[in-house]
């Protein structure tokens, strides 16, 4: 369904042009929910970026069911990890925002838009304000928000990140129920390797480089132990993998002596 | 209403009969002549007469019209300005910049030469007016829009909405607060241009018949319309414009 090939992305950073994903490949059938793993400053979300449409100048292709990526389109539905709700509008009006050009008529914008409500557990603050609820059901307005278009490919740009820890527990189970009861077709970013683990289907691994380094299938049913045998496993394996290659790094970075690269970030 | 605000009304009211008091006892204790500080009653007695006569009504008539024209059209034109600046960067390095130099400009400062260029006539009270109340608007929808989070604009992007539909939807809602706090601003910088413009025309007006009382030497005329001209700019700037704002608090 979603079809990379060699992707590359150049762009300007303090004054040196760096060279993202180098010749990046990956190929994603409809239903998987993929989590694309990697440490912090490792290009995670440029990559979302170039899916959502919002990056156009790359090179190699990109493309969704045959069709070259270039602009957005609700066809791929992003969730930012700070909400990017409409303050001015309340919830159900979030949630019908994006089906103003498809359903014409206000009343069945709506309906649909309670569907996507109650599928999160939020139809009771359907009229609340924005500003009105919490962080973690602004979240849930925001994923409603982003469902509510039928999107092909759900993007999420480590939508956890902002929360509390029960709020996050609460979003992972959420977003589980969102895969299995209506088969979207997930991609989610992030530099948490517990809720890879917890969360997805296949684990598709980044260093720092932005390169690919691991791409696994993961077996274990949902709802998933953080100490389970497989998890443990790769685990095990997807630390041995970052660490093996930063150590490479540093040692072709000592001698080239060349500076300005990202650091590993010891917190994933 | 609430205890708390009803408190604080409270305490302005003694405020203003205080001051009220101030004026009336340095009048009676004659420290100053009549005609350099004329008696509450004496403006008061003014104020009565100017009203009864019905010869304010021309001069406030006149007044209102002049402002709200030159207002709203500076309005219009600060806001598309300020939209265009925001869209084209070309503009923003050489209109945007120039701008805030003449915003420095007191609009006292354009009297001579909006009498030269449009003669003593209404024209150049609204060209002032116009001038002094645009930049404001302009610059608060400037910064506005460089205030909205750049992650809305890219979730409107990515449900739909492109160019038109992105400011219809997306941009103007965003910066509605700011919109607002803005048109209170150019308000309050349209009706001192107003003043400062109708000081030197003919007419009828607030400002003229200031000026003629200042001829006349009659003091007691020129505090009755100073006064006028602050119970309206509170009127507007306080009540009218207050109430908008507060209508958009929920969007923080």
């Amino acid at each position: 369904m979603l079809k990379i090939d060699k992707l590359n992305l150049k762009f300007k950073a303090n004054g040196f042009i760096k060279n993202l994903f180098n010749d990046f490949d990956l190929s994603v059938d409809k239903g998987e929910f993929i989590c694309i793993l990697g440490p912090s400053g490792c290009g995670k979300s440029s990559f979302l970026n170039i899916l959502a449409g919002f990056e156009k100048n790359y090179t190699g292709s990109v493309l969704l069911n045959g069709e070259k990526i270039l602009k957005p389109d609700i066809k791929r539905a992003i969730v930012f990890q700070d909400y990017a709700l409409f303050p001015w509008l309340n919830v159900i009006e979030n949630v019908s925002f994006g089906l103003k050009n498809r359903i014409s008529n206000h009343q069945e914008r709506f309906m649909q838009a309670i569907r996507y409500l109650e599928l999160v557990d939020l139809v009771e603050h359907s009229r609340a304000r924005i500003h009105e609820i919490s962080g973690g059901m602004q979240q849930r307005v925001a994923i409603a928000r982003a469902l509510a278009v039928q999107p092909e490919i759900l993007l999420l740009d480590e939508p956890l990140g902002a929360l509390d820890d029960w709020s996050r527990r609460n979003l992972q189970n959420e977003l589980i129920k969102i895969w299995t009861e209506l088969k979207q077709t997930i991609l989610f970013v992030t530099h948490s390797v517990d809720e890879a683990l917890l969360l997805a289907s296949r684990i598709v691994v980044m260093n720092v480089n932005s390169e690919k380094v691991l791409d696994i299938q993961l077996k274990t049913e949902h709802p998933r132990k953080i100490d389970h045998p497989e998890s443990v496993k790769i685990r095990l394996l997807i630390k041995d993998v970052l660490n093996q290659k930063l150590k490479k790094n540093t040692q072709e970075n000592a001698a080239q002596s060349s500076s300005g690269d990202n650091i590993f970030d010891p917190s994933i | 209403m609430t205890e708390q605000s009803g408190k604080s009304s409270q305490t302005r009211v003694i405020f203003l009969l205080s001051l009220l008091l101030l004026w009336y006892v340095i009048c009676k204790l004659e420290i100053y002549p009549n005609y350099l500080l004329p008696s509450p009653a004496m403006v008061l007695n003014t104020l009565k007469r100017g009203f009864l006569d019905g010869a304010y009504f021309p001069a406030l008539f006149q007044s209102s019209k002049r402002v709200l024209i030159g207002y709203l059209t500076a309005v219009v034109i600060g806001s598309l300005l300020g939209l265009a600046i925001s869209r084209f960067k070309q503009l923003s390095n050489t209109v945007g910049e120039s701008l805030t130099a003449l915003q420095s400009i007191p609009s006292v400062a354009w009297v001579p030469l909006a009498l030269l260029w449009f003669g003593i006539s209404e024209s150049a009270v609204l060209f002032i007016v116009i001038l002094e109340a645009f930049i404001p608007c302009s610059l608060g929808v400037q910064n506005a829009i460089k205030n909205i989070p750049p992650k809305l604009i890219l979730a409107g992007r990515s449900l739909g909405c492109e160019s038109f539909d992105l400011y219809k939807r997306i941009i103007i809602p965003a910066i509605l607060p700011q919109l607002i706090s803005s048109l209170r601003l150019s308000w309050a910088f349209a009706w001192r241009a107003l003043i400062a413009g109708e000081l030197f025309i003919n007419g009828s007006g607030l400002g003229q018949t200031l000026e003629l009382g200042r001829s006349l030497s009659d003091m007691s005329e020129v505090i009755a319309m100073m006064l006028i001209i602050a119970v309206i700019g509170y009127v507007a700037d306080n009540i009218l414009f207050r109430k908008l704002e507060e209508s958009t608090n929920h969007y923080s």
